[in-house]
């Protein structure tokens, strides 16, 4: 026992007071020797003999040392000590090596796990707040039949869904409804302000297992009889930004819609709803129609498909049970309800906003990047691996000196491996710290709670990737160090090098190539489509543009009301220094809603128009405002008001009333004259534009006269359009304050300049097109750095044999061809790879491109070109270089 | 007397046996320790340095031996080697064990023919 103790006091000896220990060891080896020598000398021999026979018969010094290390039970963490410090000087002696190796693992590592961490957190994650997520699930009707269809996967279904769903679905503990979140005004006057707000059924936070962080959330009677209680919920953000704080929220009196509705309870702090945007209130679906967000009576009707379903599964229940049973409730009720499909199918998905069919655009685009990501990090580490493995072979001869001075080859192995470590270790710290980085980038947008926060697992699984990356392919030259042998080794000159690590290498480039050529082929098209984009000519001048809506409807303004206000605004508007014009429309370009108008004229068929005529309403000064131009006749002008019917149509319309010929002052009955008798006299024709963005301007329009009948459309609009003289950016605010400043009890008035209506359509172009350039960008650097690697260390291998050719009569071109051929063989064999992936994956992305073929043949030729040039960049230095070489100096300096 | 070249190397695990046995007599410095062995085996057996002193380091941390800094009879410091207690035990077990082990090993051998 007390012997045990002591040997564990002598090996902790051994590995705190190491220097001790090994004096020590000098000492009892000195000792050694000289009893050897004395006993040589007494043997006979002279006494520098003898000290010479006494060192030679105890052997090498170092073998001695390594001999007790190796006996030592302490040595294994001793030596991982040891061969860290190695590693850390030997790569500190290799700077450019190293901070090769760690920029590009931490890039690799930094990019994925911060584009992941937003991914993840917006579209892959239950959102923040529910509890048993993986218990919830969404309920999407397929519906390929009758009045109403969602096409295939399903899609929303009516409140009668809902009710048939809620009373018998036995497979579910609540089946609970909401409504995709919608803007409301909130508030009047100055104060007041647009946000989210979502219906949801009674049981909605009960389903989610959301709690309150004050009051309580609605009660069954609550959202039962409609607008009998206007009480709404709200976040807790909007309690602490709006109401001081969620304590003292409930009571409150808010203004939503022109409504005022009292607020019951704050939702716990994480919960911003189920969308990737934050929703701010919850309303009972009882005052949706109070709100003004639903038509009278939509709970009633079976073709009113605008909610969606959330349900918690009981704990015996699967997804699959699920649906089969929904479909039998859903089937049964669709007996009742003859308009409809009489054979729904139910589906269900996770409630994570990248799941199910209604998953948008930006959840695909998201996923996309996180893919591309993930290839990014795929070819930095391939290119680490690459520089690991040119490195190993680098060091043959280091390592067949260190086994000829006494190192066990066990031990060199480990040195390999501890220094791969250390270089994984640096990459991954470079990579935590530029995912950091990267995210503190992605908190510039307003994400919901949970997102764009470093994922601990996201982090893990990098790390541990990089840790392989480096075990993995540090492991390699360290198992070839272990069998090195020592003498040829260390005769043997760069002549002779292992064909299979060249092959290995080059395999890497190859790789590296066709991730890239993938890539770039998917920056080029997504280039190309917003260069599409940004060349629409939407056909009218809207940079100095901006539109202004107020729903006075809400606020209770009658029609004449109405009209006396936007008067008075313009009137007002038109004072300001800065603003040019003003007009009246109804709906303002690239609202992308449009209202039919059924329209005849004697002798003329109807043109096989793709869509429309759609009509408008439109004050005098409204082509002039937004940018277009009167090609024939006249404007609207005060005259129009009464009189004969007038209305001005766009050059397609004209085209289409008189093919050939001028459709000026012809008389069409238009709208109700088709039945009712009558016409309208065409007074003018203006320039097609596009009534909605990044589509055709061809769309045939008819504009009436806005002051003849201003509640023609009783729906959407009507927009104030306001020309100013600087940009329209520059100006919106000083026109909404003009329009908001009239009166206090105005509800939110927006003003928008149509850049920014347009910058919503092209947004998801330019985002795709820019991240998609980075990453292509980062993968083309890695790769060529990749590829200039492997052929420095092939022409620093080879120098005595270029030098052996150069001496016998090789000129420099024919060096330089040696190379680059070297170079461009895997370069073109990953290119071909990934130009054939590239034709079979860009399908994928089809439909976040415009303009252009998912196969478009510049693009890909594009690409590939690109890619050569800087790969035959790439190659060329190092051929440069060999090309350079000195016969003389080559064959003289093995090294 | 063998022939000095025909000496050979400690075989391997029985060297433990040796050093320890050797110590049985009296406290040793590693060159004696080489010495003796050589001695007693009639110069049959050849300790190496190679093998001894990490054998003296694999002994001293199972706690089989002791090592102390003394003086030589001729006024040297070297490092001496003391059986433990626990190491005269393992002595014991360790010798009883090999002899077993060649009486079994001289059993397969006279039987074969």
């Amino acid at each position: 026992m007390i012997g045990r103790l002591r040997a564990m006091l002598r090996q902790l000896r051994t590995l705190v007071r190491k220097d001790a220990v090994e004096r020590e060891q000098r000492a009892e080896m000195a000792f050694h020797v000289d009893m050897q020598a004395e006993q040589y000398l007494r043997a006979g021999m002279a006494p520098a003999e003898a000290r010479r026979a006494a060192h030679v018969a105890f052997g090498g010094v170092e073998r001695f040392r390594e001999a007790r290390r190796q006996a030592s039970r302490v040595r294994l963490l001793d030596d991982l000590v040891a061969d860290v410090r190695y590693g850390i000087r030997s790569l500190a002696r290799r700077r450019g090596f190293t901070a090769a190796v760690t920029l590009t693992l931490g890039l690799g590592i930094g990019g994925t796990a911060a584009i992941f961490s937003v991914v993840d957190g917006l579209f892959l994650r239950a959102p923040a707040g529910t509890r048993d997520a993986e218990r919830l699930r969404r309920v999407y009707i397929e519906r390929n039949e009758g009045v109403v269809r969602t096409g295939p996967g399903g899609g929303s279904g009516s409140y009668l869904d809902y009710t048939a769903l809620r009373d018998n679905l036995r497979g579910a503990a609540h089946v609970a409804t909401d409504v995709a979140p919608r803007l409301v005004d909130l508030g009047r006057g100055a104060e007041a302000e647009q946000i989210r707000a979502g219906i949801v059924s009674a049981n909605y936070f009960a389903t989610l297992g959301v709690r309150p962080a004050a009051g309580r959330f609605f009660s069954a009677e609550e959202d039962g009889v409609e607008g009998t209680h206007p009480v709404v919920v709200v976040s807790h953000a909007f309690a602490e930004r709006r109401l001081g704080g969620a304590a003292a929220a409930p009571g409150a009196a808010l203004l939503l819609n022109g409504r005022s509705v009292t607020v019951l309870g704050v939702t716990e702090k994480a919960f911003t709803g189920l969308q990737a945007t934050r929703t701010e209130a919850w309303a009972p679906t009882a005052l949706a129609v109070s709100l003004g967000l639903m038509f009278e009576g939509w709970r009633a009707e079976a073709e009113m498909i605008a909610i969606d379903y959330v349900v918690r599964l009981r704990e015996s229940v699967d997804g699959a049970a699920l649906e089969r049973e929904a479909t039998g409730i859903l089937t049964n009720l669709a007996e009742a309800h003859p308009g409809i499909d009489p054979t729904p199918v139910a589906h269900t998905s996770g409630i994570t906003p990248a799941a199910g069919p209604g998953r948008s655009p930006a959840a695909f685009l998201s996923l996309l990047l996180a893919a591309v990501a993930g290839l990014v990090l795929i070819i930095a580490c391939a290119n680490v691996a690459n520089l690991l493995l040119a490195r190993g072979m680098t060091r043959r001869r280091e390592t067949a000196v260190r086994l000829s001075l006494g190192a066990t080859r066990g031990r060199v192995a480990r040195q390999h491996l501890a220094e791969s470590l250390v270089l994984a270790a640096l990459g991954g710290a470079a990579g935590v710290a530029l995912a950091f980085l990267g995210l503190a980038l992605t908190r510039q947008f307003p994400l919901p709670a949970g997102a764009g926060r470093l994922d601990g697992r996201v982090l893990a699984f990098t790390a541990t990737l990089s840790l392989a990356t480096g075990l993995l392919f540090g492991l390699a030259p360290a198992l070839r160090a272990g069998r090195v042998a020592t003498v040829p080794a260390l005769k043997e000159s760069r002549l002779h090098q292992s064909v299979a690590a060249g092959r290995a290498r080059r395999g890497l480039v190859a790789l590296q190539v066709a991730l890239c050529a993938l890539l770039l082929v998917g920056a080029g098209l997504f280039i190309r489509s917003l260069g599409q984009v940004a060349a629409v000519d939407p056909g009218l001048d809207y940079a100095h543009v901006t539109r202004v809506s107020v729903d006075l409807g809400k606020a209770g303004f009658t029609p004449q009301e109405r009209e006396a206000f936007y008067e008075a605004a313009r009137a007002r508007l038109d004072a300001l220094p800065e603003v040019a014009a003003t007009a009246m429309v109804h709906f303002h370009p690239f609202a992308s809603s449009a209202y039919g108008i059924g329209w005849r004229l004697t002798g003329v068929e109807e043109p096989g128009f793709r869509e429309g005529p759609y009509r408008n309403l439109a004050s005098p000064g409204y082509f002039a405002a937004i940018g277009t131009r009167i090609t024939a006749g006249r404007d609207f002008t005060a005259a129009d008001r009464a009189g004969e019917p007038t209305a001005i149509v766009n050059e397609r319309m004209a085209r289409g009333l008189a093919p050939g010929g001028s459709a000026l002052n012809l008389c069409v009955a238009l709208g109700s004259q088709v039945n009712d008798g009558g016409c309208t006299r065409i007074v003018g024709v203006v320039e097609d534009y596009a009534h909605r963005f990044l589509e055709a301007a061809d769309v045939p329009m008819i504009f009436l006269p806005r002051e003849r009948d201003p509640t023609a459309i009783t729906w959407g609009g009507p927009a104030l359009i306001v020309r100013t003289r600087a940009p329209a950016a520059a100006a919106a605010a000083a026109v909404r304050a003009a329009v908001q400043g009239m009166r206090p009890d105005l509800p939110y008035v927006l003003a928008e300049p149509l850049t920014e209506t347009v910058r919503a359509s092209v947004l998801p172009y330019r985002l795709a097109a820019t991240l998609f350039s980075i990453f292509g960008a980062l993968a083309l650097t890695l790769a060529a750095v990749g590829l200039y690697g492997v052929l420095g260390y092939f022409v620093a291998e080879r120098t005595a044999e270029i030098g052996i050719r150069r001496s016998l009569g090789a000129p420099s071109a024919q060096v330089v061809r040696l190379v680059v051929r070297q170079g461009m063989v895997p370069v073109l064999a990953g290119l071909a790879v990934g130009l054939a992936a590239a034709w079979g994956a860009t399908r994928v992305v089809g439909s976040l491109l415009f303009g252009v073929d998912a196969r478009d043949p510049l693009t890909f030729a594009g690409a590939a070109s690109f890619l050569l040039v800087v790969a035959a960049l790439a190659a060329l230095l190092p051929a440069r270089r060999a090309a350079g070489v000195d016969p003389m100096t080559a064959l003289r300096t093995d090294d | 007397m063998a022939p000095r070249n025909d000496a050979s190397d400690v075989l391997r695990g029985t060297l433990d046996l040796l050093i320890l046995r050797t110590l049985s007599l009296e406290p040793q410095h590693g060159w004696g320790i080489s010495q003796r062995i050589q001695e007693i085996s009639a110069d049959a057996f050849r300790v190496g340095q190679g093998s001894l002193y990490p054998a003296l380091q694999r002994l001293e941390e199972r706690g089989w031996i002791d090592a102390e800094w003394r003086h030589t009879d001729e006024g040297r410091r070297a490092r001496y080697y003391t059986l433990t207690r626990a190491g005269r035990k393992a002595l014991g077990e360790e010798t009883a064990a090999w002899r077993r082990y060649v009486d079994n090993v001289e059993l397969i051998l006279g039987g074969a023919p």
